[in-house]
């Protein structure tokens, strides 16, 4: 069963109008045709750089911004992109913590009323709010004393903690996490990972982990999806996908996290060229600047982007299946 | 002279309003000539002390205790500002994290580069001939065309081989490199880690290379230093360090990098514990509390940290060479 | 509270602009409680005597003890400033986050009113005003809001656009708040820390307005006392007594000078915090 089925998403900015860009394009595309799925109970990565448009896909899914192009189902039921408005149910079951731990958390709040926000947003009253707010905070392994303190009064880790108490507090069913080991020290990583993980395992839940930290989405995850520039370059089961990458994005990604060997010492791949500016999209294969051995059809620009099925649950961009 | 730098018996204090933060405590090491060393640790191991204490830039409330920090024997540690104004961007360069705030951003990047060759005695027109050598060795693409465009029209990539274009500029005996990947994209980092192994080589400099990613530390640093809390608790060779870890920090650090894990994995290793108070230190061994074997003499704070000597090129803190594990 | 008022007098500037604001308001407010006299009581008899045991800043022309009137004074000086700050500060919220966060003609067409009026001096405003609505109390308060609001409009429509996009109202809303109580709880609360600090800066300067009015005769009619209105008696018979000038001009200083200070001092706490939230 998934509980999250996007279909054909598209979303674009409008770039500011002046003499310059009134002879270009006015839309800048940021998400381009991306379709995937979530199953329940399962851990999902979205896997890219800046530029990729996977922070832009998630704040789409949650409302932040809107777009006329795709299809959203969430729980078997139809959401309208196109609004920010998202129902009740949703928003009780679709939770999120955000990269910026104690940015995220209202600067003028204190954290036992940050922990109680969302019982208080949703009207229920039928439970012993203090009670679970202390429930919440133990479960994410922070003690009483952190109740009557201030968000800039903790550390990265803490605030972290208490962002995912927030985010799990009405048992949601998706929890997306946008990078959730980012501005952690590698030492304390390892707690907040397991913490979601064994969250999952206590509550029944999905986690979207969006981040650009491989090693960590090649343990955490069940699938994953690589997305460049807009697209996806390759999609399915992570063992597939980091045992046999097909596309050169993800290999030289996936050369970046192999276990440094000393006889074998130029593992990692180097890409030529940058992601290009959003302003300057051109037709054809996204990611052809930066191929080593473009096709001809790459190169000419005359084949698009389109994921197709390699084998089982593993899918990669036409445009490389040509080259070699 | 066979180092570039020496670090003898560095002591730095902080001075807070709750006390004296002890940051840096009997810190030792070379940076042998022409090499790499790297420097590895968490938030609050001092790795930025250590920086700005060598190029002299540090807040009003910091105090070097004692200690002794020469450039090519020459200590730098106590000269005024105009005197250490002449070594900066001259034997001794610097390239930070974030080249945005690094570079000004109202001036363009060819006016940037003639300003920081004020050291040299040529003419403007050599020094534009320079920049514009640098910028194509940095690989900067269209270079010429490029030269009067403002920083925030290249991408951080792009910036920070600016960056280093400049540092190198002045052929420096000494290049320090603090975190310069860390807001990078990981393809990108890629790119500018194989730009300073092609351009260590052509310029004849070292490196003191500053970081927390620790697969980036084993590829490109000849010598690694390990730090924990303020002091230095393991050091040595890159490859004796990797293929034969002694302390327990520099084990469990190695541990919890995920992608030095080959199978994949149900629970993700941590360490226990919190980084100790540096404010009020207590004798004991600073890493006692998070160790998981601590010896009798380090639990009760019988024994110093210090640095012995465990096997050529491979230095630990005498402390956990007594831990049994 | 009592951590904002501990960390105001821990600096010099805010003790003391803390204490001279606390004396000018009890004093101010219990005007009836602390003078000695009734401010309109005429003892010709009496008139410009200098300072004594009896009359502490002397008497006026017509024989009124000045401290009382300074009193009294300061009372109305204080209810204009009080009243049409709050009203100012309350209009600027509302406004200046309907400008921030509506359409962007509402902006445009705000932004409009509120550079219109800024672009005239206030006096001259002011003037103009009392000359078609005659000089009162109430005249006073109106010209006062309708030359501030657009001021703190303008600061809580920059604070509410800083805000609005900051990552911790991007996480509320995930939780799916509704718009009130994302106004209330999470950005009205962050928006109006700049507030108090002008409103603290501002009060010296609606009693300036209201002194300088009644100065010319604009302002509260006689016989209630004003500070301008005891400084135009004193200007006149400054040959004969130089007290009722000082006793004019003296409480003026002292409120500018107690609430310039405690605006200072408030600034510098307020501030940190926000480089710490923004960091």
């Amino acid at each position: 069963m998934n509980i999250l089925e996007l279909k054909n998403l598209s979303v674009s900015f409008k770039s500011k109008k002046s003499l310059t860009t009134l002879l270009k394009k006015n839309n800048l595309d940021a998400v381009i045709d991306n379709s995937f799925a979530i199953k329940d109970n399962s851990t999902y990565g979205i896997v890219g750089e800046s530029g990729s448009g996977k922070t832009t896909l998630a704040k789409t899914i949650l409302g932040l911004l809107t777009t006329p192009n795709g299809n959203l189902r969430f729980n078997k039921k139809k959401i309208d992109l196109s609004n920010k408005y998202r129902s009740k149910e949703f928003r009780k079951n679709v939770s999120m913590i955000f990269q910026d731990s104690i940015g995220s958390l209202s600067p003028r709040v204190k954290i036992k009323d940050l922990i109680s926000e969302p019982f208080k947003i949703h009207k229920i009253h039928k439970i012993n709010i203090k009670e679970e707010v202390h429930k919440l905070l133990e479960s994410v392994g922070l003690s009483n004393d952190f109740l009557e303190r201030y968000p800039h009064e903790l550390s990265g880790g803490q605030a972290k903690r208490v962002s995912i108490a927030r985010a799990i507090a009405l048992k949601p069913k998706l929890l997306i996490a946008d990078e959730p080991t980012a501005g952690l020290d590698v030492s304390i990583q390892g707690e907040i990972l397991n913490l979601l993980k064994s969250i999952q395992n206590n509550q029944g839940m999905s986690i979207l982990i969006i981040s650009h930290n491989l090693s960590v989405i090649r343990h955490l995850t069940d699938e994953v999806l690589v997305m460049y520039f807009g697209k996806i370059m390759e999609r399915g089961m992570t063992e597939n996908v980091f045992n046999s990458p097909l596309h050169p994005y993800t290999k030289a990604l996936v050369s970046f996290i192999k276990k440094y060997d000393f006889n074998n010492k130029n593992q990692k791949i180097e890409l030529k060229g940058e992601v290009p500016s959003i302003s300057e999209r051109k037709s054809g294969c996204v990611f052809a600047s930066r191929c080593e051995h473009p096709s001809h059809e790459c190169k000419e620009g005359l084949i698009e982007n389109k994921l197709i099925e390699f084998s089982k649950d593993h899918w990669v961009d036409q445009c490389c299946i040509n080259c070699n | 002279m066979k180092e570039s730098l020496n670090i003898e018996n560095l002591y730095v204090n902080y001075l807070t309003n709750k006390g004296q933060l002890k940051a840096l405590r009997n810190i030792n090491f070379n940076i042998p000539r022409n090499s790499v060393v790297g420097i590895i640790g968490e938030s609050g191991c001092g790795k930025s002390t250590i920086v700005s204490s060598i190029i002299g830039l540090m807040p009003d409330n910091a105090k070097i205790e004692k200690g002794d920090i020469k450039l090519n024997n020459n200590s730098i540690l106590n000269l005024k500002q105009n005197e250490m104004k002449k070594i900066l961007g001259n034997n001794l360069s610097v390239i930070f994290q974030d080249p945005m705030t690094s570079l000004n951003p109202v001036m363009s990047i060819g006016k940037q580069m003639i300003l920081s060759q004020h050291h040299e005695k040529i003419s403007k027109k050599e020094k534009i001939e320079r920049s514009l050598e640098m910028l194509d060795l940095v690989g900067i693409p269209d270079y010429k065309s490029r030269f009067n465009d403002l920083p925030h029209q290249f991408s951080g990539g792009m910036r920070q081989r600016i960056m280093i274009a400049m540092a190198i500029q002045s052929r420096p005996d000494l290049l320090i490199a603090d975190e310069p990947t860390t807001a990078l994209d990981v393809t990108t980092e890629v790119q500018i880690i194989n730009l300073l192994k092609n351009l260590k080589n052509k310029i004849e400099c070292s490196i003191l290379f500053i970081t927390h990613n620790l697969n980036l530390l084993v590829d490109f640093c000849d010598y690694i230093i390990i730090m924990y809390a303020g002091i230095i608790v393991e050091k040595g060779t890159t490859k004796n360090i990797f293929l034969d870890p002694q302390h327990p920090y520099t084990k469990q650090l190695f541990n919890c990098d995920p992608s030095q894990i080959e199978k994949k994995i149900k629970k993700f290793p941590f360490i226990k514990g919190s980084l100790p108070d540096l404010i009020n230190l207590k004798n004991e061994c600073i890493f006692s509390t998070r160790c998981e074997h601590p010896s009798h003499e380090c639990k009760e704070g019988l024994i110093e940290n210090k640095l012995i000597e465990f096997s050529k090129d491979h230095w630990v803190d005498q402390c956990c060479i007594n831990c049994k594990e | 509270m009592k951590k904002i008022i501990y960390e105001i007098i821990k600096e010099p500037l805010g003790l003391i602009g803390l204490t001279l604001v606390s004396l000018v308001i009890l004093l101010s407010f219990g005007a009836d409680l602390f003078s000695p006299f009734e401010p309109s009581q005429i003892n010709i008899r009496d008139k410009l005597q200098n300072p004594s045991l009896v009359h502490i800043l002397g008497t006026d022309q017509l024989g009124r003890d000045l401290f009382s009137r300074v009193l009294h004074g300061g009372r109305i000086a204080l209810k204009v400033a009080l009243i049409s700050i709050f009203i100012s500060m309350i209009i600027g919220i509302v406004v200046g986050i309907a400008a921030s966060i509506g359409k962007k003609w509402l902006d445009n067409f705000l932004l409009f009113i509120f550079d219109t009026i800024r672009s005239f001096p206030t006096i001259m405003f002011a003037l103009a005003i009392v000359t078609l609505f005659g000089p009162s109390l109430e005249t006073i308060i109106f010209i006062v809001i309708l030359t501030q609001s657009p001021i703190y409009a303008r600061i809580v429509r920059t604070q509410t656009l800083m805000v609005i996009n900051s990552e911790y109202i991007q996480a509320e809303k995930v939780l799916g708040i509704n718009f009130m109580r994302l106004m209330v709880i999470h950005i009205i609360p962050n928006v109006v820390g700049p507030l108090f600090i002008l409103a603290s800066m501002d009060i010296p300067f609606v009693i300036a307005i209201e002194a300088g009015l009644s100065f010319l005769g604009m302002g509260v009619r006689p016989p209630i006392p004003s500070w301008g209105s005891i400084l135009n008696d004193g200007y006149s018979f400054i040959d004969n007594s130089p007290w009722p000038l000082i006793a004019g001009g003296l409480p003026l200083i002292i409120t500018t000078i107690g609430f310039t200070f405690l605006g200072e001092r408030l600034r510098d706490i307020i501030d940190p915090k926000l480089k710490k939230y923004i960091n």
